[in-house]
């Protein structure tokens, strides 16, 4: 017990936030409202048929509203980027997201009073491991409260506040993977989760073995 | 006094949360040493959908009789276009999704029928078995604990009984599961004591037995530290421990320090007093009876009762041999 009894009051109060705190609330999903504007499907001018002479390899295709306008957000090989955006009235290809225009979305999705603190560029990678230009936008709210947007297409794909940060850290102290916190069959884990199996076994075997004595010596 | 307090906290709260104790021990070494999800399912294949956009004729999405949507999708459906008016954009696909489909070709409303069902799933499953027909289950599903929107089932008559789940609106595969899967989600359910199947670990019971928890290994460290006590002091000085018997076994003297609690010194000559805290002073047993009339402490007036304090009764474990030097027990 004194070999992983400090790893238990770590299980037990690294569980205790993680139980407490709402996952959903964890991963911000509550710091920025989704697009709940509706589509100005009338306005468009620009066809998928034009889109698709324009862009004959666009796929994943989807019509949205970005910055009050109706555009097309597709994937296309085309030019140096992987996500486009294209104008749904003007067909006007749409350039990477400046700094202002990321403010402004960042700022009509978040849910919070607080003003922006800093917008400051990221390159980050995405999930295939491409490049992904983002801009990082932060309010100046208790949490410090971040979104991340692509510069490509305008989505905000990440959502930090503090809250995160602290329940990322105790779960790398939960799995005992202290460097990513990515890998739960960690031979540290496995070590100790067998001492404590163990000690859980021995301290029930014990208290039978006492309620059995204690029943023979009341005999 | 806040030893005996937290002693006794420790004891109710390790006898509420020992059995789940075992189980979030038991089921996180499963989660660690055996458990490999990418293995459970080893029929699922991909479904090909998508087909050549350029050249078809599409109709105007602007002229389809219905609200205006959030964001419009094209969707593919077996190799047929078709528009995913969007009402809602929730966080997670298995939050409530508002949407309506409309075939991207004629602009008619949408629905896919049991029949593609029943062929999608065929493509998406790799194994032999036959498929049984296509279910449309409202949520809860058993299977899909967080799943808020229906889904279509289909099940094959294989040796995990693998069950596919898809959209039922558009058909698109959501999940593949089987008896090795359902098992890794028992041990989930068990570790997050989600006997309400939420699919989450945010619910009241797994805060109270986490508080519980921390509240029983705050304890134990407590009284883990507390008793390992000051290290001795290295000039008491040296003294004998006389013990007799009531039994009438031969007296004996233990040698021993000033400062050495009559419980350690009997238990380094191999006379086990009854105890169940080792010498914590927490449990009350390990009684004996002094010559003299030793001062009394906290501890010892929490456990025994006036008669008891009179017959000059005190417990093994909070005398020291100095005060104390001759015992009498009940046997050897």
């Amino acid at each position: 017990m004194r070999l992983v009894g400090v790893q238990f009051i770590l299980w037990a109060i690294t569980g205790l936030y993680m139980v407490c705190l709402d996952i959903h609330f964890i991963h911000g999903e509550p710091l920025a409202h989704p697009q709940s504007a509706p589509l100005q499907l009338k306005d468009i001018s620009y066809s998928t048929a034009q889109l698709l002479a324009d862009y004959p390899d666009a796929t994943d295709i989807k019509l949205v509203t970005l910055l009050q306008k109706p555009v097309y957000r597709f994937r296309s090989a085309a030019g140096q980027r992987a996500i486009h955006v294209v104008d749904a009235i003007t067909g006007e290809p749409q350039d990477l997201l400046s700094q202002a225009q990321a403010s402004t979305i960042a700022d009509d999705a978040y849910t919070g009073t607080a003003a922006i603190n800093t917008v400051s560029p990221l390159i980050s990678r995405d999930a295939s491991g491409a490049l992904n230009p983002l801009w990082v936008v932060s309010f100046d709210d208790v949490a410090s409260s971040t979104l991340y947007i692509e510069q490509q297409s305008g989505r905000i794909i990440r959502r930090r506040h503090h809250y995160w940060y602290v329940f990322d850290w105790l779960w790398r102290l939960h799995i005992m993977d202290y460097d990513d916190g990515e890998n739960v069959t960690n031979g540290w884990l496995r070590l100790v989760s067998l001492l404590s199996v163990l000690a859980a076994v021995s301290g029930l075997a014990l208290l039978l073995l006492r309620l059995t004595l204690r029943k023979q010596a009341a005999v | 006094m806040i030893r005996l307090m937290m002693a006794n906290w420790h004891k109710w709260l390790a006898l509420v949360v020992s059995i789940q104790l075992l189980v979030w021990l038991i089921t996180g070494l499963y989660f660690n040493s055996l458990m490999n999800s990418a293995a459970n399912v080893q029929t699922r294949q991909p479904v090909q959908h998508e087909g050549y956009l350029p050249g078809r004729e599409l109709y105007p999405p602007q002229a389809i009789d219905a609200p205006p949507p959030v964001a419009v999708s094209i969707i593919w459906v077996l190799g047929a276009p078709y528009y995913q008016f969007e009402y809602n954009q929730p966080s997670h696909a298995y939050f409530i999704r508002q949407r309506r489909i409309f075939d991207a070709t004629t602009g008619a409303p949408w629905q896919i029928s049991a029949e593609q069902v029943a062929a999608i799933a065929g493509q998406a499953y790799a194994g032999s078995a036959p498929a049984g027909e296509p279910v449309l289950l409202k949520p809860p599903i058993d299977d899909l604990p967080r799943q808020q929107n229906p889904l279509w089932q289909v099940r094959f008559a294989d040796e995990f009984n693998t069950a596919v789940y898809l959209d039922a609106l558009t058909g698109h595969v959501i999940r593949h599961t089987n008896d090795r899967q359902r098992f890794d989600d028992l041990m989930f359910t068990l570790h997050f004591m989600d006997y309400t199947s939420t699919g989450f670990f945010n619910h009241p019971l797994i805060v109270i037995f986490a508080i519980a928890t921390s509240l029983l290994a705050f304890s134990g460290g407590y009284l883990l530290i507390s008793r390992s006590g000051p290290p001795g002091k290295q000039q008491a000085s040296p003294c004998l421990l006389t013990v007799n018997f009531v039994s009438g076994a031969e007296s004996i003297s233990l040698p021993a320090r000033a400062d050495d609690t009559v419980f350690t010194t009997l238990s380094k000559h191999g006379i086990h007093l009854p105890s169940e805290c080792g010498g914590a002073g927490t449990c009350g047993k390990c009684r004996v009876q002094c010559h003299s009339a030793p001062p009394v402490n906290d501890i010892e007036k929490h456990h025994l009762n006036e008669r008891q304090l009179a017959n000059r009764i005190r417990l093994g474990c909070q005398q020291e041999v100095g005060k104390c030097q001759q015992i009498t027990l009940r046997k050897r």
